[in-house]
């Protein structure tokens, strides 16, 4: 796979980006490990606001899965703005992701398979 | 039908006046078909990007694309895919946004001076070319615009056709823009589309009503989209809302080139199937009207008539500039589809007509120069969720 690095990178980016900018997180820890076959990345933020619609919407964009059709066109854009955000885009780029928030705090977890 | 696969088919050349109304739409007819086939052969899900590629290739195929000079450009892409061990579909996309420079083909097969069979492997070759290099850069060209501009292959192709252009014309080659154009098939075109547009709205409604969705829910989030690339309207929302923001948007555009007095022409029915293609991916009646409010007032204030067709499609295409709207609201808008229009008007002389997104091509440059000041000046927006 080509500019793989990269688009970790970008997801991590972008991701970053969004959380701190619409949601108001403080505290940032990312996490990305190359296991086997697969990137996995992470992301821990604290003193997240975040209302249940915002958190409802945020899960349903996340779990769009994997969509090679558009990655590889539009991977570029990831984490260029931070006007408007391309999480769509990054759940495109990934092959599972998982959000969980409580008190304050924001897990998402993202695989990416090689 | 031989007098459309024959003409150059650069910008303007309308294939009402080429061939006539039947052979025009057996063309659209057959070129939409060969998208659909591609997409099935492929096992390419229909969202909304794909929705906008098929229809922008069917409204193009009223004046540029035919079912002959689009094959270069999709193998040209095919190519390129091979190289780099990728499948082609995921690069179906660009290769169907990227005959926006099938007349490169044409113009070189059938309007130079190159004869017979020379002209048409010469043409193939340098289509085939452009599909490509096309992958590459029209990823690349995203960063130029951060995707406020919705038709960035066209962008990609301006770049592309200009550079063809000055080779060629370095060679000898006579690439200039023309314009053959007839409203002869008006009414028809009107009636015939009105009906079409209606039909998707009910469409949209019987869909809705028989799935669980919220409409209204789905018709406020397409809404809430500033419409910037990524934006599929079909994960956004539904395809019931989907295909209602479609059939508004076609209304919203015939309305427009009723207001400015023109015609259904090719030109202009290819300018509105493809904002009703994108009102799948970006568009919307929020961040389209400014743009083409803007076109309007400037038409007013600028040499060229408001009713032509120059200024119509302009409108229509310019709402490539959706996203600026959508971002940074009505008076941006306003003020990107003014610039657009001037912009739009002289950049076509570089690719000669080459490129068919010549919009596309200008908007990026509205879109790289407008985004960063009015940032600027305006200030961000909250982060869409």
């Amino acid at each position: 796979m080509r500019h793989e690095i990269k688009k970790i990178t970008k997801i991590v980016d972008e991701v970053i980006t969004f959380c701190m900018c619409a949601f108001g997180a403080t505290n940032t820890e990312v996490s990305i490990e190359r296991a086997p076959g697969e990137y996995r990345v992470r992301f821990l933020f604290q003193g997240v606001s975040i209302n249940t619609a915002e958190l409802s919407d945020l899960e349903k964009t996340m779990a769009v899965g994997r969509n090679p059709e558009l990655e590889d066109y539009y991977w570029q854009l990831a984490g260029e703005t931070e006007s408007s955000n391309e999480l769509e885009l990054i759940a495109m780029m990934s092959d599972s992701a998982t959000v969980e928030y409580h008190d304050g705090i924001l897990n998402i977890a993202l695989t990416r398979k090689l | 039908m031989g007098l459309i696969i024959l003409s150059p088919s650069g910008l303007l050349h309308d294939y009402f006046a080429v061939g006539g109304a039947g052979a025009t739409l057996v063309n659209a007819g057959l070129c939409g078909m060969i998208c659909c086939f591609l997409l099935k052969i492929f096992k390419i899900n229909i969202t909304g990007p794909f929705i906008a590629a098929v229809y922008t290739v069917i409204g193009f195929a009223f004046f540029g694309k035919n079912i002959i000079n689009i094959w270069p450009i999709l193998f040209g892409v095919g190519i390129y895919t091979k190289v780099q061990g990728v499948p082609y579909k995921n690069f179906a996309l660009v290769a169907l946004f990227g005959t926006t420079l099938a007349p490169l083909f044409s113009t070189i097969a059938f309007a130079s001076f190159l004869n017979g069979w020379w002209a048409i492997a010469f043409g193939c070759i340098v289509g085939l070319g452009a599909g490509i290099v096309l992958p590459p850069l029209a990823s690349h060209m995203l960063r130029f615009h951060d995707g406020y501009n919705i038709y960035n292959i066209g962008f990609t192709g301006g770049m592309i056709g200009s550079f063809s252009t000055a080779l060629l014309r370095s060679f000898g080659f006579t690439i200039e823009p023309t314009s053959l154009l007839t409203d002869e098939y008006d009414f028809l075109m009107k009636f015939f589309f009105i009906t079409f547009f209606s039909m998707m709205i009910a469409g949209g409604l019987v869909l809705a009503h028989r799935s669980d969705a919220n409409l209204g829910d789905s018709i406020r989030k397409i809404f809430a989209s500033s419409g910037r690339l990524v934006s599929d309207f079909t994960r956004i929302g539904d395809y019931p809302s989907t295909i209602i923001n479609m059939g508004v948007m076609g209304l919203v555009s015939t309305l427009f080139v009723f207001l400015l007095g023109g015609a259904f022409n090719g030109p202009v029915i290819g300018g509105i199937l493809t904002v009703v293609g994108f009102a799948a991916f970006g568009k919307h009646p929020k961040n389209c009207i400014p743009i083409l409010l803007g076109v309007y007032i400037a038409s007013l204030l600028k040499v060229w008539e408001t009713g032509s067709t120059g200024v119509i499609i302009a409108g229509l295409f310019g709402t490539t500039l959706a996203p600026i709207a959508g971002q940074y609201g009505l008076f941006s808008g306003v003020l990107a589809g003014a610039l657009h229009l001037s912009i739009v008007m002289n950049v076509g002389v570089l690719h000669g007509g080459i490129n068919l997104y010549n919009n596309g091509f200008a908007g990026g440059f509205v879109a790289a120069t407008l985004v960063p000041v009015i940032d600027a000046f305006v200030g961000e927006k909250k982060n869409e969720t």
